[in-house]
C-alpha cells in the first residue's frame, strides 16, 4: 500500500493547556495523526527580566532570578552569585560553600521530581506523580525551615547567604535522604519498567548528539543522548570537584540513545548522584564559620564583562553579566537551558504521532518562566 | 612601597582634597592606595580641623607626635602580624586586645590573602623575584598558545582585516561582513571545532553603535572563546549563523526582537518573546514605551521605588 496524503490540518496546542507545563503555544501541522511541523509560540509569560535588572542594583537581582526557573530557584540563585563573586573576586567561607551545595542538590532532587512526575502525568501516569509530589514536599519542607519560603527563596546574596542552617537542619535532611533513597526504587519499579510507559517513551523523539549540540541542548538532555558533559565536573563551580559521584549518561536501556526514555532514566539516576553529594557535603560541612562574613557592603563591579555557567537542573545556565562600573548592572543576559531545550522540538518531533509529541515536550523537562523571562 | 610611605602620600592627598582638590585622589592608579585615601578622606571630614591640626603638625615638625609614633609601630606589627596570619597562625592576630587595630589586622589579612604573593612582594619579604619573572615568562608564552592567538593567525591568511582589535585576550572584534565565513571556520577548522554556541546576545554600547556578542565552546576540544561584532545603529545588519548553529536561529530572533539588530539572511527573523506588532527595540538604551497597545494604556514606568 502506498502513502496516503490526506489533507493538512492546523492545531492549536495552548497556551493553556495542562500538557504544555506552563503557557506555551505550540502550532501543529499534522496529516492525519502524524505531526509534519511544530512551530512554537513563545512570550505569554515574558516578564522583562533582563530590563528590569538594568534598574536595579546588584543585590536586587536575585529575587528575580528566583521568579525565572521557579521550579529550582535555589540553583538560578546560586549561579548568579557565583557569577558574580567571580567578578568581584569575593571568596566566601567553607561552610557556606557546602550549604549552597546541599541546597541546590536538594533543589535538583525536587526539580527533577515534579519534572518526572508531570512527564509520567503527561502520557497517562496519574499515580507516581501524586508519589512524587509528595517527597517534594518534603524538601520544600526542609527549604522554609531554612529560609521561611517554599518556592522563592531569595536564600543565596552575593558573598553569603540569607540565614545559617536553622537548629536541627542536618539531622532532618539525613532522616529525609533514608527514606527518600529506597523510594527511588519504587519510581524505578512503578514507571521505568512498567510496560505501557515504556511503549510510549523507548524508541520516540531520539535526538541525536551531534543534533542536541548544534540545538545548545544541555544538561539532563544532552546526558541522554550519550554525551559525558557536566559542568560540576567538566568545569567545576564552587566545591564541586570535592565531591565524588558520576555523571549518568543515556545507554538506550530500552531503546535507541537518546530517546525519552533515557531522558526519564538519565534524570532518575540524577537523583542517586545528588544524593550522594548531599551526603558528602553534610559529612564535611565545617560548623564554623559565620555565612555573612564576606557580604560587601557595596557591590560595585569593575568595569567589565563576565559570562559564566553553572550546571541548573536543565542543564547550563549562563549569566552575561557587563559592568559599567556602577552598583546597576550595563545589560544582564542570562541564557536559559529550557528556551534551548524547546527550540529543538521540532527537529525531533516532526514525523511522530500527535500523543507522540506530548511525550517528547515532557520529557525534555521545561520551564517556561525561564524561557520568557 | 612601603607602608610608611603610603600614609604619609594619603595624608598629604586626604588634606589636598579637604581644600577641594579630588582629582589627585581619583587619578591614583593603584587601587589599593587610592580606597585608602577615600577612606582616610571620609574619616576625615567628620572633624577637618582636628585631621588638619593634627598631621599639618606632625607634618611641619621634624619630630612627629607621639600619635604619629605610635600609628607607625603599629603598621609594621600589622603587617607583621598579616604575614604570619598568611602562614596559618591566627591565634596571635585573635590575641590582639584593642579592638580596633584587632579588626584592622583582619580586614588587612582577608585583603592579603586575595593576593598573597602580591602582599609578601610590597613588604619586602620571601618571595623571590626571580619566580614572579618565570611566572610572567610562561604565562606570555602560554598566551601565544591560547586559542585566540591561534584564531588570528589563521583568520589572518584567510581573512585579512577580519579581527579588528589589538588586544584579543579577552575576545575578538570581526568585522560583520566576514562573520557568516568565520563563522564556519570556526565550527569546522579541525584545530578550533567550535561546535556549540553557549550564548548569543546583543548589546547597546551607546555613540550610535549596537553590538552582537557571541560565546562559542567546543565539547570535544573544550576551548572558549568569545566574538564581538559591532554594527552601526542606522544600519544594524549582521548575516545569520543559523545554519552554522541551529540554536543561533531562537539566539538571533530573541536578539532581533529586543535591539532590532537584523539578521541578514535568517529564514524565519519574527520576534520571539515580544508581539508581532509591538513598537521599538526594548533593551536599546534610549527605549520609549509605546503609548497604547491594542487600545490598552501601558501603565509609565516608575521612576525610583515609591
Amino acid at each position: 500500500m502506498g502513502v496516503i496524503h490526506g489533507e493538512e490540518m492546523v492545531l492549536n496546542i495552548g497556551p493553556q493547556h495542562p500538557a504544555t507545563h506552563g503557557v506555551l503555544r505550540l502550532q501543529v501541522r499534522t496529516d492525519g495523526e502524524i505531526v509534519s511541523q511544530i512551530t512554537p509560540y513563545l512570550g505569554y509569560l515574558h516578564r522583562c527580566f533582563e530590563k528590569h535588572c538594568e534598574n536595579v542594583t546588584y543585590e536586587q537581582v536575585i529575587p528575580f532570578t528566583d521568579r525565572c526557573d521557579y521550579l529550582a530557584s535555589m540553583t538560578m540563585n546560586f549561579g548568579y552569585v557565583v557569577a558574580m563573586e567571580e567578578m568581584l573576586e569575593i571568596k566566601v567561607n567553607d561552610r557556606v560553600q557546602h550549604i549552597r551545595v546541599v541546597m541546590a542538590e536538594l533543589q535538583r532532587i525536587a526539580s527533577h521530581l515534579l519534572g518526572l512526575g508531570a512527564f509520567g502525568l503527561d502520557i497517562g501516569a496519574f499515580t507516581p506523580f501524586l508519589h512524587m509530589l509528595r517527597d517534594r514536599e518534603r524538601i520544600l519542607d526542609l527549604f522554609e525551615m531554612t529560609c521561611g519560603a517554599r518556592l522563592l527563596y531569595n536564600y543565596m546574596w552575593i558573598g553569603g547567604l540569607s540565614h545559617d542552617l536553622p537548629v536541627g537542619f542536618v539531622e532532618s535532611t539525613y532522616k529525609f535522604l533514608d527514606y527518600f533513597e529506597p523510594k527511588i526504587d519504587e519510581f524505578v519499579d512503578l514507571l521505568v519498567h512498567n510496560k505501557i510507559f515504556v511503549e510510549r517513551t523507548a524508541d520516540i523523539g531520539v535526538m541525536p548528539q551531534d543534533v542536541a549540540i548544534s540545538y545548545g541542548v544541555t544538561g539532563p538532555n544532552l546526558r541522554a543522548s550519550g554525551l559525558k558533559w557536566d559542568l560540576r565536573k567538566d568545569d567545576p563551580y564552587s566545591i564541586y570537584n570535592k565531591f565524588d559521584f558520576k555523571v549518568p549518561v543515556g545507554e538506550g536501556g530500552k531503546g535507541t540513545v537518546g530517546d525519552c526514555w533515557d531522558r526519564f532514566y538519565v534524570r532518575v539516576l540524577e537523583m542517586k548522584e545528588s544524593i550522594k553529594i548531599v551526603r558528602q557535603a553534610l559529612s564535611s560541612m565545617p560548623k564554623d564559620g559565620d555565612v555573612h562574613q564576606s557580604l560587601p557592603k557595596k557591590i560595585k563591579p569593575p568595569v567589565g564583562s563576565i559570562y559564566k555557567r553553572t550546571e541548573s537542573p536543565r542543564g547550563d545556565l549562563g549569566y552575561y553579566i557587563q559592568s559599567d562600573g556602577s552598583n546597576i548592572p550595563y545589560r544582564l543576559k542570562m541564557r536559559s537551558p529550557a528556551f534551548t531545550a524547546l527550540s529543538v522540538i521540532d527537529e525531533i518531533a516532526a514525523g511522530w504521532l500527535l500523543s507522540d509529541v506530548l511525550a517528547i515536550l515532557g520529557s525534555l523537562d521545561i520551564v517556561l518562566g525561564e524561557i520568557d523571562r | 612601597m612601603s607602608a610608611d610611605m603610603d600614609n604619609s602620600k594619603i595624608i598629604e592627598l586626604v588634606l589636598g582634597a579637604l581644600d577641594g582638590d579630588m582629582d589627585t585622589i581619583n587619578a591614583i592608579e593603584d587601587r589599593v592606595v587610592r580606597s585608602k585615601a577615600k577612606a582616610a578622606l571620609f574619616k576625615a571630614k567628620k572633624d577637618p580641623e582636628g585631621y588638619r591640626a593634627k598631621n599639618i603638625v606632625s607634618s611641619n615638625d621634624s619630630e612627629p607626635s607621639s600619635k604619629a609614633v605610635s600609628n607607625e609601630v603599629k603598621d609594621a606589627s600589622l603587617i607583621n602580624l598579616v604575614l604570619k596570619g598568611l602562614d596559618g597562625d591566627m591565634d596571635s592576630v585573635n590575641a590582639i586586645e584593642d579592638r580596633v587595630f584587632r579588626s584592622k589586622v583582619k580586614s588587612a589579612l582577608v585583603k592579603a590573602k586575595k593576593n598573597p604573593e602580591e602582599f609578601k612582594k610590597l613588604n619586602h619579604l620571601s618571595t623571590k623575584s626571580v619566580d614572579t619573572e618565570t611566572v610572567e615568562k610562561t604565562q606570555s608564552e602560554s598566551k601565544k598558545d591560547s586559542i585566540s592567538f591561534k584564531i588570528k593567525e589563521m583568520a589572518d591568511s584567510k581573512f585579512p582585516g577580519s579581527i579588528t582589535n589589538e588586544n584579543i585576550e579577552d575576545f575578538l572584534l570581526v568585522k560583520s561582513d566576514l562573520w557568516y565565513d568565520f563563522a564556519d571556520m570556526l565550527k569546522n577548522e579541525s584545530s578550533f571545532l567550535f561546535d556549540s554556541l553557549q550564548c548569543q546576545t546583543g548589546f547597546d554600547i551607546g555613540e550610535d553603535t549596537l553590538e552582537a556578542r557571541y560565546n562559542l565552546h567546543s565539547m570535544t576540544k573544550n576551548h572558549y572563546i568569545e566574538i564581538r561584532i559591532q554594527v552601526p545603529v542606522k544600519n544594524p545588519q549582521i548575516p545569520s549563523v543559523e545554519t552554522v548553529w541551529r540554536i543561533a536561529d531562537w539566539f538571533e530572533r530573541e536578539t532581533y526582537d529586543m535591539f532590532g539588530i537584523e539578521f541578514l539572511k535568517h529564514r524565519d527573523l519574527r520576534r520571539i518573546l515580544l508581539p508581532e506588532d509591538w513598537e521599538g527595540w526594548p533593551l536599546r538604551k534610549n527605549y520609549e514605551v509605546q503609548e497604547t497597545y491594542h487600545g490598552i494604556v501601558i501603565p509609565k514606568m516608575k521612576e525610583g521605588w515609591e
